[in-house]
């Protein structure tokens, strides 16, 4: 059984310890539960937009956490634990949800290599009677935070000025790729794209940069016939950013605070849930599509698509939670899955349209049984909104089209849906995975709309649900 | 200008062809602004974007698969995608094998959105999961099918010709048990459109029903361009009864066999097999399979003047002609006299068969091959579980699994208890083992699994606890 002599060698150093005490608060997790035999999960709420999830069988002090780090175990396998036997903080009981199920499924026996080396010299061991030394080193320095102040600001005029220099330099690289023709821009942007991306991090507008070196690998995804357009709507995107920045003082509060964002400005969790520009929409979500993909500067990036089944009807309808995981860690997967849903208070990035979002409270969630249908709106109707939504933000990226009474229908060898009088090209890449939705019939369908084609991402089918 | 024009225009390039300033779009912007390309660019890109994209002018036809097999339920979706895919799973082994076999024979099909994810295993077991699965696996090979080609879950006379080589030998194998003359007419009929591979297989299915009807068309055959062809059908020949290459056989057979007495008190005949000359120890079963897998324990047993089971029993004592008797007997169905073969000289001789394959010996058959498994199988005298190569092959062999009584020794035998015990054994018997264990013994199966350690269970659990749904899933009123 789990003892705190059995945490205290488990951890790998002192200053896992050290962070897993200051996760004990139970107003961390959202969820703590047990199922009366051993098995305990909880969801404790990071820095990131979404919860990690944290599972643990107390006979063998076997464990699996979603966090990235690389310690074994991680602060919050070993605060679980702690609160476990502290036994102060109340665990809910109930039967394990699928990710504790799967992971259960998946575990092996206790390893034999994991056995400590009889030969290998002592080392000092983690301990948690250590703690209540290092505790008075927290007290803060007013001094020290005034200064940290200044030094922001100065930072920040520096950057704000490196920035300016950075956008003139992208309106000069744009024009002069106009002057040479678009028709070859292909054959010349991997080379051209990352120089400027280089000039860009250099400028600190991370943002750009990004979006300037993913523009040749957007490129060639395509057939050859439509990269010209296609380029040519990048750059046009490119320059309304480095114009807008340069008006930016003009622009209303929500759409500058998204300008800057896509520039490459972060928003902390604490500044963001302070902030007064940001919306807040308590409600049921339900999880409709997982996306992971590895970005230029090797982060990779996790999104979490929900959908508003319940709530306050005022509140935007769709979310994306955003996580940023460094690719060195390894693959650490989604926390979620198509289909669950979740009892959240959700805070947005301030913008026009707002879509990412960060969960502020987690109070509940499960797997749906239900099949999942859109709010009555057909494709037309889900037209309009993308309109809409890229008249309020003109750089707008992935739209989330949510339509009732579409079918997927073939022609020349490419997928389409069909619902109204439109009919959106699926992505090449998703034929396969979305072929069978064309012996569907009528569905209910969510997708990822990027300008150029569909990503079907989750259906509600009468033959239940379809998701990519 | 239209949007798409004046993005056309930037192809070649401002300094050759300077952007037209004309129309709604560039009506704000002033000739001589020098950013007034990187303007229109804006306004006709973003312009483009708000633009629905175009339709095309007809969608085709689709028409669906008419699939009757039941669909899996929730939680055998859930487990089969875990068995076959992602971490530790496998498309291609024993529990992947096991669990297509139970879906064919439940009458079930997986889920349509699945068949994406499984990829390589509805691939692989195609002709198993249904027609749905059957069609999606083909698409795109390039074969042009008749309308309703897959709607049939078996193929019949009208569709026959146009599956693939495994699926034509099923049917022709099975219009052999009940009309032979009209299986070899249409065999005779096919062999012309067919490659070397199909051929060989349409001729194998010969061995069922074979009779003296068929020893034209093999006659024909003998000299086919393609040699596996011509070995199938001369060995198919030499098992015609009356035939010069029976004869033949029979006479070399008979010709290497010494006959001897020996005993004090009650002479008895002992027999020994001479090999030839050039062939060394580790060739000898090849060449005891190529040689004793033509002609049947009957008619050796004629052609020395024994009975079978006095063949048998003067055999006992030689190192080879045991198992080549063992060959012999199951070409002619003498399933009780492979039993003494192997309980007595021969106690590993399944593992001898699975060198060669159970079709070698005209096994074709699952009611044949359990006959087979029966006789030589005997796990209660096991010394240890067999090897991971072994356990595989056994399985490949008897995909329909093991004779529920043989089952029932093996899960209650000493080497099962032992099983992950023993030097250089980690339990790698424990998955192909566990999926030959027919669907009746399966609780008895997952008591016995759970006391394994769990390094070496994890993948048999899961493929028990799937087969128990499936069988649950097919046994419920479908209302």
């Amino acid at each position: 059984m789990l003892s705190i002599e059995k945490i205290e060698a488990l951890a790998p150093d002192q200053s896992s310890l050290a962070a897993a005490r200051k996760l004990l608060k139970p107003a961390g997790w959202p969820t703590l539960a047990e199922d009366g035999a051993g098995l305990v999960w909880g969801e404790c709420q990071g820095s990131g937009a979404t919860p990690y999830r944290v599972a643990l069988t107390e006979a063998d002090a076997g464990y699996k956490c979603t966090c990235p780090s690389r310690k074994f175990p991680c602060k919050h396998a070993l605060a679980l634990m702690w609160m476990r036997v502290e036994a102060t903080t109340p665990f809910a009981p109930g039967s394990p949800p699928d990710w504790v199920s799967d992971w259960l499924g998946r575990k092996r026996g206790p390893s034999a290599a994991a056995k400590p080396d009889a030969d290998a010299p002592p080392k000092a061991r983690p301990s948690v009677a250590a703690l209540g030394e290092d505790a008075e080193a927290d007290a803060p320095d007013p001094a020290a935070i005034a200064r940290a102040a200044q030094q922001r600001d100065r930072n920040r005029a520096q950057r704000e000025a490196l920035i300016g220099e950075g956008v003139d330099a992208l309106d000069r690289w744009i024009a002069d790729q106009l002057e040479r023709g678009l028709a070859g821009f292909d054959q010349r942007a991997q080379a051209e794209c990352a120089t400027l991306a280089r000039r860009l991090v250099d400028a600190k507008a991370g943002g750009l940069a990004n979006r300037v070196e993913q523009l040749p690998g957007l490129l060639f995804a395509i057939d050859e016939a439509h990269r010209g357009a296609v380029a040519a709507q990048q750059l046009a995107t490119l320059h309304l950013l480095a114009s807008a920045w340069r008006r930016q003082d003009r622009l209303p509060a929500a759409l500058r605070a998204d300008l800057r964002q896509m520039i490459g400005w972060t928003i902390g969790r604490d500044a963001l849930l302070a902030d007064p520009l940001a919306v807040k929409a308590a409600g049921r979500w339900m999880v409709l599509a997982t996306v992971e993909e590895v970005q230029p500067d090797r982060l990779r990036r996790i999104e979490t698509w929900l959908a508003r089944t319940g709530g306050d009807e005022e509140s935007p309808p769709f979310a994306v939670l955003i996580d940023f995981v460094p690719v060195s860690t390894g693959s650490t997967g989604n926390a979620f899955a198509p289909g669950e849903v979740i009892d959240a208070t959700l805070v947005f990035h301030p913008s026009p349209v707002p879509l990412r979002a960060l969960i502020a409270a987690q109070t509940g969630g499960s797997m749906a049984d239900e099949d999942w249908q859109p709010a009555a709106a057909d494709l037309d109707a889900a037209w309009a909104g993308y309109q809409s939504a890229l008249a309020q933000r003109p750089w707008l990226g992935e739209w989330p089209i949510a339509a009732r009474d579409v079918t997927i229908r073939s022609a020349g060898g490419r997928l389409f849906a069909v619902g109204g009088t439109l009919a959106l090209p699926l992505a090449p890449q998703d034929a396969d995975s979305a072929a069978p939705l064309l012996d569907a019939g009528v569905i209910g369908l969510f997708g990822l709309w990027d300008g150029q084609a569909l990503r079907p991402k989750f259906a509600g089918t009468a033959l239940g649900r379809w998701t990519a | 200008m239209r949007p798409d024009a004046i993005v056309a225009g930037f192809m070649l390039g401002t300094a050759r062809q300077a952007p037209r300033l004309d129309g709604a779009l560039a009506s704000g912007i002033a000739a001589d602004d020098p950013a007034a390309a990187l303007k229109l660019l804006a306004l006709a890109g973003q312009a483009l974007r708000f633009s629905r994209p175009s339709a095309p002018p007809a969608f085709d036809d689709v028409a669906g698969v008419a699939d009757t097999r039941r669909i899996l339920s929730p939680p055998a979706r859930r487990l089969l995608l875990r068995l076959v895919t992602g971490k530790g799973g496998s498309a291609d082994d024993a529990a992947a094998r096991a669990v297509a076999h139970a879906i064919a024979r439940l009458r079930l099909r997986p889920h349509p959105f699945d068949l994406p994810r499984l990829g390589g295993f509805v691939r692989k077991f195609a002709e198993q999961l249904g027609p749905a699965a059957l069609e999606w696996a083909t698409r795109g090979d390039g074969e042009a099918r008749p309308a309703g080609y897959f709607d049939a879950d078996e193929v019949g006379p009208d569709t026959w010709t146009l599956a693939t080589p495994a699926r034509k030998a099923g049917y022709i194998a099975g219009l052999r048990k009940t009309d032979p003359a009209h299986a070899r007419t249409l065999i005779a009929a096919q062999l012309v459109n067919e490659r070397a591979e199909a051929r060989a297989r349409l001729i194998g299915t010969l061995v069922i029903g074979l009779g003296a009807d068929d020893r034209a068309l093999l006659e024909s055959l003998a000299a086919d361009r393609a040699p596996r062809v011509k070995d199938i059908a001369l060995r198919l020949l030499a098992r015609l009864p009356g035939t010069a290459a029976a004869e033949a056989r029979i006479a070399d057979i008979v010709s290497r066999i010494a006959t001897a007495k020996a005993g004090l008190l009650r002479r008895r005949t002992t027999l020994k097999l001479q090999l030839p000359a050039n062939i060394r120890e580790h060739q000898a079963p090849a060449w005891l399979a190529e040689t004793f897998s033509a002609v049947g324990l009957g008619q050796i047993a004629d052609a020395l003047g024994l009975p079978p089971a006095d063949l048998v029993e003067a055999a006992r004592d030689d190192r080879h002609l045991p198992v080549g008797l063992a060959f012999a007997a199951c070409i002619d169905r003498h399933f009780d006299e492979l039993r003494t073969i192997c309980a007595g000289p021969l106690p590993d001789g399944w593992t001898t068969f699975l060198d060669q394959g159970l079709e070698a010996f005209g096994l074709a058959d699952a009611a044949d091959r359990a006959a087979w498994a029966s006789a030589t199988l005997n796990p209660a005298a096991w010394q240890m579980m067999p090897g991971a190569w072994q356990a595989e092959a056994l399985q490949q062999q008897l995909v329909d699994g093991l004779p529920p009584a043989v089952a029932a020794e093996l899960l209650d035998s000493p080497a099962w208890r032992g099983g992950t015990q023993g030097a250089g054994t980690q339990g790698e018997w424990v998955t192909p083992i566990a999926a030959l264990i027919p669907a009746a013994l399966l609780p008895r199966l997952r008591e016995r699994l759970a006391a394994l350690p769990p390094e070496t269970n994890g993948r048999a659990l899961l493929l028990t606890e799937l087969l128990s749904l499936l069988e649950r899933h097919a046994n419920e009123d479908p209302a």
